[in-house]
C-alpha cells in the first residue's frame, strides 16, 4: 500500500524553511498479521495504526516496581462479604492491568516492526537521491568546466 | 504426626519453588519489554534522522532543477533545449557537451 504525497514546498523559496520530518513519507508495504492487529486495538474504540500512533519517552519507561503488601493469612470466618467484595474488586483492577500492559506492549512491538520496513524503504530513498543528485551535480560540473558557471 | 511434617516442609518447598520462578519469570517479562522499548526508540530516532535527510536531499534536488530550469532560458548554445519536470535530466545539460 502506497502512503502519500511527497514534501510540502513553501511559497516563498528565498528563506529555507525548516524541514519537519512529519511531513515527508515514502511507500511503505507493510501489512501487519490481522491477529496481531487484534490483540492490539481494544474493541470499543478506534483500530490500533502503526503509522500514525507514537510512542513517547514517558510511555516507555520502565515501569516502577509496586510495592507490592506482604501476604497477611486471613482466617476463614474473617472472610466475610467486605473482604471478598474487596478481594473482587482488586483482581479485576489487576486484570485491568495486566491485559492494559500486554496491549500495550503488543501496539509497540507492531510499531517497531512498522518502522523497520519504513526506515529499510526511507534508506532506499536516500540512496536513490544521493545517486540523483550526484549524477546531476557531475553533469553540471562537466558543463561549468568547459564553458564556465552557470 | 512425622507424616504431616512431612507434607508441610513439602509444601514449603513447593511455594519456595514457585516463588523463585514466578519472579524468575516476571524479570524475564520485564527485560523483554525494556529491549524492545529500546529497540523502538532507536528505530524512531533512525526514522526521524533519514526523513530530514530526504527532506534535504529533495530541496537540494529542487534547487538544482530551479538553477537548471532558468539557465534554460538564458543558455547561449543551440542544443540547450532543455525540458523539465521536477527532476533534472543529467542528460539535458549533458547534451550542451561534447560527445
Amino acid at each position: 500500500s502506497y502512503v502519500s504525497v511527497g514534501q510540502i514546498l513553501p511559497a516563498n523559496r528565498n528563506t529555507p524553511s525548516p524541514i519537519d520530518p512529519e511531513t515527508i513519507q515514502v511507500p511503505v508495504g507493510y501489512e501487519p498479521d490481522p491477529a496481531d492487529l487484534a490483540l492490539s486495538s481494544i474493541p470499543g474504540q478506534e483500530m490500533f495504526d502503526p503509522r500514525k500512533r507514537k510512542f513517547s519517552e514517558e510511555e516507555l519507561k520502565p515501569q516502577p516496581m509496586i510495592k507490592k503488601a506482604r501476604k497477611v493469612f486471613i482466617p476463614d470466618d474473617l472472610k466475610d462479604d467486605k473482604y471478598w467484595a474487596r478481594r473482587r474488586k482488586n483482581n479485576m483492577a489487576a486484570k485491568r492491568s495486566r491485559d492494559a500492559r500486554r496491549l500495550k506492549e503488543n501496539q509497540i512491538a507492531i510499531r517497531a516492526s512498522f518502522l523497520e520496513k519504513e526506515n529499510s524503504a526511507l534508506r532506499q530513498e536516500v540512496a536513490d537521491l544521493r545517486k540523483e543528485l550526484g549524477k546531476c551535480k557531475n553533469v553540471l560540473a562537466k558543463y561549468e568546466a568547459r564553458h564556465g558557471p552557470l | 504426626v512425622f507424616q504431616n511434617h512431612e507434607e508441610d516442609d513439602r509444601k514449603v518447598r513447593r511455594r519456595e519453588k514457585n516463588r523463585v520462578a514466578a519472579q524468575r519469570s516476571r524479570k524475564k517479562q520485564t527485560q523483554k519489554a525494556d529491549k524492545l522499548h529500546e529497540e523502538y526508540e532507536s528505530l524512531e530516532q533512525e526514522n526521524t534522522s533519514l526523513k530530514r535527510e530526504i527532506g534535504k536531499l529533495t530541496d537540494e534536488m529542487k534547487h538544482l532543477s530551479e538553477v537548471l530550469k532558468d539557465h534554460e532560458k538564458i543558455c547561449p548554445l543551440l542544443h540547450c533545449t532543455m525540458n523539465f519536470v521536477t527532476i533534472p535530466r543529467p542528460d539535458a545539460l549533458a547534451s550542451c557537451l561534447p560527445r
